[in-house]
């Protein structure tokens, strides 16, 4: 029997006069997402996108790329019918025999877009629902808890069956395209790969920064970061990765200015490189992965000293968040396995014994000024090599 | 190699001799299944046998002993699970050493767990066994006792001799396993002389290939096997033979000669070159040591950044304990010989093999000095 995808997107339609242009990013995105997995043919049509997949053992697979685009918020898969009711009514029987199952209660919801069609959608309700009932005597007509709902679209080129509970849940948002494009500061620690999830699903395409302190960090770590941008790229496609050697600066961090001061100073360097970068690739934003109050640097003084080294926006989407929510959302992701692997520890030689927690601007800024932060930057923009990260 | 690289990591994996990749392409050449009737099987069966024996040579013993394995951790099982099968009903008793390899500790904790009684004997704080609790320690329902010929993380020497007399003594039914992976090649092996009726021994720790070891059993009977199958090595060890692996691991033993002397002019040279750096501590015995490895702790230098900054100047060593603060596993060597936490935390495996020069030994301490000085400053 032939089988069909049929996703639909959300938020696109309320865009109206970007929807055609937004729609047509959807579709292309889908394709290149599809593209080295299974030869596909997507159209688009009624606020749905059809994909079908020419080989059907790769049905699963390209399931589960769907289910990671943005902008889709429903993926099923429904058998193909010729727009006769009879038709309908064996392809429904066959195609559902896993699902009507014993004892089972059942209703049928029919939608008709192709008003073409001969029976209205409650007649179709009505025969579909009969039919199935005579053929299956074990399974109950029960239109108010039913266990399983028969859902039946006559739409303009055939008509489709599925059992609403085998559809999955999508990733919603906004397709990656439409919304430009932002930097995110990426650590190889939990939080920063969920800042970059949220803030792509509303469209945005990332680029990463890493910061590398070689050799107080490893290889290693620096290996992780790159698997946690593929687990990111499997939702945008692809990340530009960029890796700033970043030993010199902590070194002359820790020679000349305060202890306490440390980790204040060496962010406030992240940020600035991290817009340099951002304005050098046409990136409109940063994104790292604070939550208020989570550690010393995260109180609202110390991002208010951070944030203030830089004049772009700053998209902090955890910020609210406490820790279980967000290792929930890295699970949910798949970037929470990576995030705890044990690599990255070494850096803890820079982390001060007693950071400030409440820190002055001024201060900051005067302990900053030992240092030759212009020269710093460049040197360290010098030596960044850049990585294309695609899905792992 | 890399010629600007100086590999101090031997007791890692070494890197395959020209002799032991020539055996591989013979191998790929000489394709059969060594159970084949035919001839190409017979010629795979013979050089097969040929590598048995270069291997038995060295080890002076017959080649009908040597039971072929993926490698030093199966030997490892294949002697401590064989021997505790074939045994458990004369005495379930069995004992190791707290320094061994994991190979050989995860199963005896194994045994204990199928209920073996295990004792694990103490070191001093030289790394060396303590003899006068495995004498306590033994008795007539003593199966099987392990120990280490030379430690992978200290180079230390246990005394296999003196605990072959003693088991002589106290556990006539007893037979004595010695992991021989870090000595074989080294420092002279002989199992007779040892008084070991097992040893395991790994080719790639001698400029074979990974995936090839040995084990030597002074009598199959002691033992039954791990591995069910075919009719392969008498059935002890059955499986189609790792041909590629197995020349590759004679060739190899060919070129090993036992000699340590040079081992212990580099272990001292170097030692001697890194004891100028202040904070310094050589843990493991001088006086019985193979020479392969050197143990160091750089007091309060976090291993693992030393161990970078030196591979980025072309030095490859290895660390006692990973550093790390989600799992936390300092070397259970270096526990057992009673060291503290910053010794442990800033410990480094040097180790030495035959293509290790004077002048890397002396070029590499130099580099030590200079990036041990660069991260103390900063820590």
């Amino acid at each position: 029997m032939k089988e069909i995808i049929l996703a639909k997107y959300g938020e696109i339609i309320l865009k109206g006069g970007n929807r055609p242009r937004f729609e047509s990013i959807l579709v292309n995105n889908i394709r290149n997402s599809l593209k080295n997995v299974a030869e596909t043919k997507v159209r688009l049509a009624q606020a749905t996108v059809y994909v079908e997949v020419q080989d059907q053992e790769k049905m699963d697979i390209v399931m589960e790329r769907l289910s990671k685009i943005f902008g889709l918020v429903t993926i099923t898969r429904a058998a193909v019918c010729e727009k006769d009711i009879e038709d309908i009514k064996a392809k429904a029987k066959e195609y559902l025999k896993n699902d009507l199952t014993d004892g089972k209660r059942f209703k049928v919801e029919a939608k008709r877009s192709d008003k073409q069609f001969p029976y209205k959608s409650p007649q179709i309700c009505l025969e579909v629902g009969g039919f199935l009932d005579d053929e299956y005597p074990e399974i109950i007509v029960d239109v108010h808890n039913p266990d399983v709902t028969v859902k039946v679209e006559i739409r303009d080129f055939d008509a489709y069956v599925y059992a609403d509970e085998n559809k999955i849940q999508g990733q919603g948002g906004m397709p990656i395209g439409t919304g430009s494009k932002a930097t995110l500061l990426l650590s190889g620690g939990i939080d920063s790969p969920v800042a970059g999830h949220m803030i792509s699903k509303r469209g945005v395409e990332i680029d990463a920064v890493n910061f590398f302190s070689f050799p107080y960090t490893s290889e290693r770590a620096k290996e992780k970061v790159i698997t946690l941008a593929g687990i990111i790229a499997r939702y945008t496609s692809k990340i530009n990765l960029y890796i700033v050697p970043f030993t010199e600066i902590q070194l002359q961090i820790r020679d000349k200015c305060p202890e306490e001061h440390m980790t204040l100073i060496m962010r406030r360097f992240m940020m600035r490189i991290a817009e340099k970068l951002a304005r050098k690739h046409k990136s409109h934003a940063l994104i790292t992965g604070e939550s208020v109050g989570q550690v010393a640097s995260q109180t609202l003084a110390a991002l208010d000293v951070t944030n203030a080294a830089v004049d772009m926006p700053i998209l902090q989407p955890l910020v609210g968040m406490d820790k279980i929510e967000i290792v929930n959302r890295a699970t949910e992701i798949g970037t929470f396995e990576t995030s705890i692997l044990p690599y990255e520890d070494c850096c803890t030689v820079f982390t001060p014994k007693h950071p400030t927690t409440n820190p002055k601007r001024e201060n900051i800024e005067k302990s900053e000024s030992k240092l030759d932060v212009e020269t710093l930057i460049e040197a360290a923009l010098a030596g960044v090599e850049m990585i294309e990260v695609y899905p792992d | 190699m890399n010629k600007e690289m100086i590999y101090l990591d031997n007791a890692a994996t070494t890197q395959p001799s020209r002799a032991a990749v020539e055996a591989m392409i013979k191998a790929g050449e000489c394709f059969g299944n060594p159970s084949s009737l035919h001839g190409l099987g017979l010629e795979a069966e013979k050089l097969v046998e040929e590598s048995r024996k270069s291997i038995a040579e060295k080890l002076g013993v017959d080649s009908k002993n040597i039971l072929f394995t993926s490698g030093g951790t199966e030997a490892n099982n294949a002697a401590i699970f064989g021997v505790a099968n074939a045994r458990h009903k004369i005495g379930a008793k069995v004992v190791t050493c707290k320094t061994e390899h994991p190979s050989v500790l995860e199963s005896f904790r194994y045994l204990e767990s199928q209920g073996f009684t295990v004792e694990y004997i103490e070191v001093n704080k030289d790394g060396i066994i303590d003899l006068d609790m495995l004498y306590e320690f033994l008795d007539m329902e003593t199966t099987l006792i392990s120990v280490m010929h030379v430690n992978n993380e200290t180079g230390v020497i246990q005394p296999i001799e003196k605990i072959r007399e003693i088991m002589l003594e106290k556990s006539p039914y007893a037979h004595l396993h010695s992991d021989c992976v870090q000595s074989f090649g080294k420092i002279d092996v002989k199992p007779k002389k040892m008084g070991a009726d097992l040893v395991s021994i790994s080719a790639h720790k001698i400029h074979g290939y990974k995936g090839a070891g040995a084990l030597y059993v002074s009598d199959m009977r002691m033992i039954r096997p791990m591995l069910f199958g075919g009719e392969q090595q008498n059935e002890m060890r059955p499986g189609t033979e790792n041909v590629g692996g197995i020349l590759a691991f004679g060739a190899a033993a060919k070129e090993c000669d036992g000699d340590n002397s040079n081992l212990i002019l580099l272990r001292n040279a170097m030692k001697e070159k890194l004891s100028q750096i202040p904070d310094i501590k050589i843990n493991g015995s001088d006086e019985f040591n193979s020479g392969s490895v050197l143990n160091v702790s750089f007091k309060g230098i976090k291993a693992e950044i030393l161990l970078h900054a030196l591979e980025a100047r072309g030095v490859y060593v290895s660390t006692g304990a990973a550093c790390s603060s989600h799992k936390p596993q300092p070397s259970h060597v270096l526990s057992a010989m009673g060291l503290d936490k910053n010794e442990i935390g800033g410990s480094v495996r040097i180790s030495f093999d035959r293509l290790t020069t004077m002048e890397d030994v002396i070029k590499a301490a130099e580099i030590m000095k200079e990036e041990a000085a660069s991260i103390r400053r900063y820590m």
